[in-house]
């Protein structure tokens, strides 16, 4: 493969990791707008432990992970309560105390950046994508993907068929965290290079648009926005500016036309429908019965 | 020299206020983070910048500047508020971020995305008093926020437009069968927030003589910390909560590090949220929820 | 049957919101196994009384028994485990879930770990899907029981959260007006589902306004006015009660407007 092609597959597939971070959250009716700061976290305890601790690959992913997991259950614990604006400005000063810090610490390079020790190529960062898609896509279709539904649908009446809402809304942070701390994780040991300042709002702000554009009403959304996102530029060859009006724009007019996300569990179904009732008419006419 | 630290706290604060305002306004009527107000505060500096450079007066340069603010806000009225009535409220946040794209994207493609020296459009006298130094802009700045956030208290309390943004603030149901007009109160919400932002950035770009597209970020998050520290949803909240956070910031430039600013600014909007989510003056009125 | 103990105790149960008395000494004891309707007008406290048997209120005063114990450190969350199972007077399906998920959310407090990360719907989950689906059959939704709660009619809506709150298998089952939005086929049909459905070792309490239903279910009325209780007894003694006849036309009350005011 390229290095074009490299770059291209290795941001769509992070890209997809970070949609997931935010999609778990949201699937619970939180908007986590510091996504950027629990994949910071993850980046630096991986590049860390790889340089300091001198740990194996694998392993210090998964220091990664917890730690940006600790850093999920710290702000989720005290914010889960919070609703709403509350709750999403939180998230956003989280991240932004991460990277303000982070940027003042000079045994991780400070301002300058840190260099990152230990390499992951494009099949390790396929193989979490793979794993973290079905991953969700099996708890969703689970009584936890039934809970996180019925926490977003409905708080209160969701309690009184003995969901336990706080739980399941600092489960959700936190493993949305941990898939956060993953994706810093694999964005350390393939680009070799971190810096604190580029874990900022936008990258925060993409994660949670991948997921809403896609649409949080099933696991699918995540996946379609994430994948148009990072790709439908790539396939736009022109300046840059305007790429990005384009993206702004299109964003804009989808969430008035379709303000659900593209993918909505209605539209799914009607698809899966049509095609069932096309593939009937077909066989009708095939027996002559019509 | 704390007095002269104090008066810079101010003034820079005066910058913060403004956006906090705008943000708070939104929050207050209509419970939405508007999240194009760092879009429309570097549209401020930006377009009266370009006037001016293109041989404007300056009155004229900042009043198409506020025209031209105008025109963009009730854009995005209708497609964060109007069009979004009846969706989830994270949806009007997410086209609101649209829009900070598009913004920022756009004044990118016409200046380029270094920073700009911004011309001085009229000349000041600084005042130095007993060793202290008060630059007019800034001195300039300080009134025209505490002015214009009079104004508004004045207009809420007083007005017509007033009791309809309050009537909405309440309920926009119950407010829409009383026959308050919906949509053109809200409309003058989202120009009001516009105009509140546009001013910070003109006197941004007066006091720092610089502009650049990304000059809105910064400050629009120092201004979100002044919302917090003040009170969400009020109006004298976030002003207090500006010169708080420009004290805040000046005060850690001067006695820790200048690095350490926005870990300082930040943490305490955090510790905030966490311990005292009220502010200093919030009131936010909690419904009770119907079965 | 234990007719002696009551399964239901409410005891001078008291509810106010700053100034205003929602509920006011209100005593009732209601018997296992019974159907009991609680009528009123508009705003007499019905759906009130229902939110603090289910935890969505804390009382003010009084107490509440449920087969003896108290309710009182029993929070919302926990009400289900306890034996209340409700529907609600404005629905509250979760429009974004089908009708047999809506109905397996009924389901949520009795799963254990391994029920927990079953796919939902499916063969390895058969025991729990079967269950559902035969509240849904009761219900007379068998045939939509695929489809998503946002697209269904009212009237199904209501049935939906008549399945889900039949699947908690509750001891007592507050069903919040029932026959609301159903047509008289609908509501007879109904009738026949709770009656074959609903064990003799189940309560019901039901908010109501449709008489007849009453009559064909409920053994006994209690009416509510402004927050107390105003008459008690067969539906022929509540029907004639002057008390009662007053608070629906209205007249012989002095101080309504003064209570509304307050």
């Amino acid at each position: 493969m390229s290095g074009y092609l490299t770059q291209v597959a290795a941001n769509l597939l992070i890209s997809v990791i970070l949609a997931y971070a935010a999609y778990v959250p949201l699937a619970t009716g939180q908007l986590n707008i510091g996504v950027a700061g629990f994949m910071c976290v993850g980046a630096y305890a991986s590049a860390v432990a790889a340089a300091v601790i001198g740990l194996p690959l694998f392993l210090c992913v998964i220091v990664g992970m917890l730690c940006a997991a600790a850093a999920g259950l710290l702000v989720a614990i005290s914010v889960a309560r919070m609703h709403g604006i509350y709750y999403s400005l939180a998230t956003f000063a989280f991240a932004e105390v991460v990277t303000a810090v982070l940027v003042n610490l000079d045994a991780v390079g400070g301002a300058r950046g840190y260099v990152v020790v230990g390499y992951f190529g494009l099949g390790a960062i396929a193989a979490a994508a793979l794993l973290v898609v079905a991953g969700v896509a099996y708890m969703m279709s689970t009584r936890i993907g039934l809970a996180f539904t019925a926490v977003r649908n409905d708080e209160r009446a969701a309690a009184i068929f003995g969901v336990k809402v706080f739980a399941t809304k600092v489960q959700a942070l936190v493993l949305g965290a941990a898939l956060a701390g993953l994706a810093g994780s694999l964005y350390a040991h393939h680009y070799s290079y971190i810096e604190a300042q580029n874990f900022n709002f936008m990258l925060s702000a993409n994660a949670v648009l991948f997921a809403l554009l896609g649409g949080v009403q099933t696991w699918w959304g995540p996946l379609l926005g994430a994948s148009a996102i990072a790709l439908i530029p790539e396939f736009l060859r022109t300046s840059g500016e305007w790429r990005y009006i384009g993206f702004g724009a299109i964003m804009i007019v989808l969430m008035v036309l379709r303000p659900e996300g593209v993918l909505t569990r209605a539209t799914t179904r009607r698809l899966v429908a049509i095609t069932r009732r096309l593939t009937a008419t077909t066989r009708r006419f095939a027996w002559g019965k019509a | 020299m704390i007095e002269q630290q104090l008066i810079n706290g101010l003034m820079l604060g005066s910058i913060y206020s403004l956006v906090g305002v705008a943000f708070s306004l939104t929050i207050g009527m209509l419970n939405f983070l508007n999240f194009s107000v760092p879009g429309l505060f570097m549209l401020g500096g930006v377009i009266s910048y370009g006037l001016l450079k293109a041989g404007f007066h300056w009155s004229i340069a900042f009043i198409l500047t506020i025209a031209a603010i105008t025109v963009v806000s009730l854009v995005i009225e209708r497609f964060t508020y109007r069009w979004l009535r009846l969706s989830s409220p994270f949806i009007p946040l997410v086209s609101s971020i649209g829009f900070l794209i598009v913004i920022e994207n756009s004044a990118i493609m016409r200046y380029g995305s270094e920073s700009m020296r911004a011309p001085t459009p009229f000349k000041l006298t600084d005042l130095h008093w007993e060793g202290l130094f008060i630059s007019a802009p800034q001195l300039l700045g300080l009134v025209i926020a505490l002015l214009a956030a009079a104004i508004m208290s004045l207009m809420l309390k007083r007005s017509k437009l007033g009791r309809s943004i309050r009537g909405i603030a309440e309920n926009p149901r119950t407010a829409e069968t009383l026959g308050i007009n919906v949509n053109r109160t809200v409309s003058s919400i989202y120009v009001i927030t516009g105009i509140f932002a546009a001013v910070g950035g003109i006197l941004f770009a007066l006091n720092y003589q610089q502009v650049a597209w990304y000059m809105g970020q910064e400050v629009a998050a120092k201004g979100l910390a002044a919302m917090v520290l003040g009170g969400m949803g009020s109006l004298w909240g976030p002003v207090i909560g500006g010169f708080l956070v420009g004290l805040i910031e000046v005060f850690s430039i001067a006695y820790v590090s200048s690095d350490a600013v926005n870990a300082v600014v930040y943490g305490t909007l955090l510790a905030l949220l966490l311990c005292w989510p009220n502010g200093l003056l919030g009131a936010r009125i909690s419904t009770v929820e119907r079965m | 049957m234990a007719a002696d103990n009551p399964t239901l105790a409410i005891c001078d149960l008291g509810l106010q919101f700053g100034g205003l008395r929602v509920i006011e000494s209100l005593s009732i004891d209601v018997k296992c196994g019974s159907r009991t309707a609680i009528i009123g007008p508009n705003g007499a406290g019905k759906t009130t009384l229902f939110n603090l048997l289910s935890g969505v209120y804390s009382p003010t005063d009084g107490s509440i028994l449920l087969n003896g114990r108290s309710l009182e450190n029993v929070p919302l969350a926990k009400r289900v485990h306890a034996g209340i199972g409700r529907t609600f007077q404005n629905l509250r399906l979760m429009k974004h879930l089908t009708v047999l998920e809506n109905v397996m959310l009924g389901q949520h407090h009795r799963t254990g770990i391994a029920g927990t990360f079953k796919p939902l719907v499916s063969r390895f989950n058969r025991a729990a899907v079967d269950e559902a689906l035969r509240a849904i059959q009761l219900v007379g939704l068998h045939r939509d029981a695929d489809r998503l709660a946002e697209g269904l009619s009212y009237g199904m809506q209501k049935r939906v959260e008549l399945a889900r709150a039949l699947v908690t298998k509750p001891k007592l089952l507050l069903l919040d007006e029932p026959t609301a939005g159903l047509n008289t086929a609908e509501r007879s049909e109904l009738l026949g589902a709770l009656k074959s459905a609903v064990g003799s070792d189940v309560t019901i309490l039901l908010i109501e306004h449709d008489l007849s239903f009453i009559g064909g279910i409920c053994d006994r009325v209690v009416v509510l006015n402004f927050g107390r209780k105003i008459a008690e007894g067969t539906l022929d003694e509540v029907k004639t009660d002057k008390a009662v006849i007053a608070a629906y036309l209205g007249t012989g009350r002095r101080g309504r407007e003064a209570s509304f005011a307050a």
